[in-house]
């Protein structure tokens, strides 16, 4: 007989636990949820096909956002360009080739802090490197570049990982047969891991879209009456266009603000909900 | 005739562990020579050793010669890819490559850039039929690799070593995932091969040691302790130690 005397059960204790961190993890989701619901009740009755597909007039108080989302799109796909295939590259050296000695160690920990820097501090930098020392000015390729080197750590890391999710035995079996290192990664390591890679690849530009600061001194413009037509155009951008409308525009319209912040919600959301859908539909195909 | 003639092999692991010292061994051609003994003896990485997987492994000291066909397959200048073809592997666990039946088979000779389909078919199938897979998949070859059972997967991954029409082939306790139907098959199957090829087992028990070997060779904590024809080392062992463990005593 144990002295103090037990009120409950162990299987009350347990189910009061379990209670009481379903309801943690269900307030934690409550403010997302809101969020959503506020955004999509203010922002839609705003989104119109002219909304999406018109410049602003009237000093942006009226008119689309065409231009931002334009802007946005090349700025995402410029980042694509520069950050995916070094990202995966060093993925692949990091994963398959490199020894584990202290310099490879040093690379691990220098992009575990690269990912920790604020993002303003990328635009500084940016400013620096690409628009003044390199003259590209502020352009789409300044800033493109600038998202790049705040995405190569996301791509790097979730690449690695999604390499060494491959099973060893794999390698062995395939040199085993006489394959050498690289056809190894080639037929085997790499397409069983392309689902990860993508959807690292997907929410490290899910990110950069939506980044204000970096591009900031970079590459977005305040207003152009025009499209960009070449990478050393500076360009409009969503989230730096809400930045302008929300702050800098005095009596502007408050249904533009939130069909913004709808677009870009939008933009984001849906690269992750595909990132989402690559994933699990890899993980029913996987049969190891 | 000796196929393979291991001299003053030395072989040791980063980790400190001494895993080979001083191995001697001639290896018959056409006959099934078993390496058996305790686990930690050095029997996995002898066979490591011979196709050089142990060049992925932490290897820091390696001396002494391998000669196949009378060629150092240890010397650096030796193409390891090359004699990875000639010396096929199984391993404990039957790992088939995430690919179709077909593909699996065919897979090394793909790396060697075989193209034609004419070819591949016909080594996919002789493959097959030399590891008695064939008639239980040769309306599913396109099926994936995993859909097969583990004793079926297992005469694949042996499949797999045959297309490349190996010398060798060494199988590291190839039956110690295995029911004993499926382990049945395999053992019969090796007696097949063995009229063509030069095979190497480590098997995961005594008997299967006892009922496979043709010569045997036992190692015991890194040391080649004796060798001999299969039934004599079995049945009237020299060495006192496995003596000991032939009977049970240890291990």
């Amino acid at each position: 007989m144990s002295i103090i005397k037990r009120h409950l059960s162990p299987q009350q204790i347990q189910a009061i636990g379990y209670g009481a961190l379903a309801v943690v993890s269900f307030i934690t989701v409550i403010p997302i949820v809101l969020l959503l619901i506020y955004i999509v009740i203010q922002g839609l009755p705003s989104i119109s096909w002219e909304f999406l597909t018109n410049f602003p007039k009237n000093g942006m108080r009226d008119g689309g956002i065409l231009p931002a989302i334009i802007g946005t799109f090349y700025l995402t796909i410029g980042t694509a360009l520069f950050s995916v295939p070094p990202g995966i590259a060093a993925a692949i050296y990091l994963a398959e080739y490199a020894p584990n000695n202290r310099w490879t160690n040093l690379i691990r920990i220098a992009m575990i802090n690269l990912a920790g820097i604020p993002s303003v501090i990328y635009g500084l930098f940016g400013l620096s490197l690409f628009v003044i020392f390199l003259q590209f000015g502020t352009s789409i390729l300044a800033a493109s570049l600038t998202l790049s080197i705040m995405t190569l750590p996301v791509i790097i890391s979730t690449t690695e990982e999604a390499l060494r999710s491959v099973p060893y035995s794999f390698r062995a079996i395939s040199i085993s047969l006489g394959a050498t290192r690289w056809q190894t990664i080639w037929r085997i390591v790499l397409p069983q891991s392309l689902s990860g890679i993508v959807t690292g690849i997907i929410l490290g530009l899910g990110r950069a879209a939506g980044e204000t600061a970096p591009i900031l001194f970079t590459g977005a413009a305040f207003f152009l009456p025009r499209l960009p037509n070449s990478p050393f155009d500076s360009t409009m951008a969503l989230p730096y266009h809400l930045f302008v409308i929300s702050t800098q525009i005095p009596g502007m319209p408050i249904k533009i603000q939130y069909g913004t912040v709808m677009v870009l919600l939008g933009f984001v959301l849906s690269m992750e909900l595909i990132a989402t859908i690559i994933r699990s539909n890899a993980r029913k195909k996987r049969k190891w | 005739m000796d196929k393979i003639i291991i001299e003053n092999l030395n072989v040791q692991y980063s980790d400190g562990i001494e895993s080979l010292r001083n191995i001697n061994l001639k290896i018959p051609a056409n006959m099934i020579t078993v390496l058996f003994g305790p686990s930690g003896g050095g029997k996995s990485t002898l066979l490591r050793t011979i196709n050089r997987l142990n060049d992925l492994a932490d290897v820091i000291r390696l001396t002494g010669n391998i000669f196949i066909n009378n060629q150092d397959i240890l010397n650096p200048q030796t193409n390891e890819n090359e004699l990875r073809r000639k010396v096929g592997m199984v391993f404990s666990r039957p790992v088939p490559l995430p690919l179709s039946i077909y593909d699996n088979v065919c897979y090394g000779l793909k790396i060697m850039g075989i193209r034609k389909k004419g070819l591949l078919d016909e080594a996919v199938e002789r493959a097959l039929k030399q590891a008695v897979l064939w008639d239980e998949v040769y309306n599913r070859l396109d099926d994936s690799a995993y859909n097969l059972s583990g004793g079926q997967q297992q005469r694949l991954c042996i499949a797999r070593s045959l297309a490349l029409q190996p010398e060798i082939i060494l199988l590291d306790e190839p039956t110690s995932a295995l029911d004993p139907i499926s382990t049945a098959k395999i053992e019969a199957l090796l007696q097949e091969l063995k009229t063509k090829y030069t095979i190497i087992l480590a098997p995961h028990n005594t008997q299967q040691a006892t009922r496979m070997a043709d010569y045997a060779a036992f190692f015991l904590q890194g040391e080649l302790v004796e060798v001999g024809e299969g039934k004599k080392l079995f049945t009237n062992p020299v060495d006192k130690r496995t003596e000991d463990y032939v009977e049970g005593r240890f291990g």
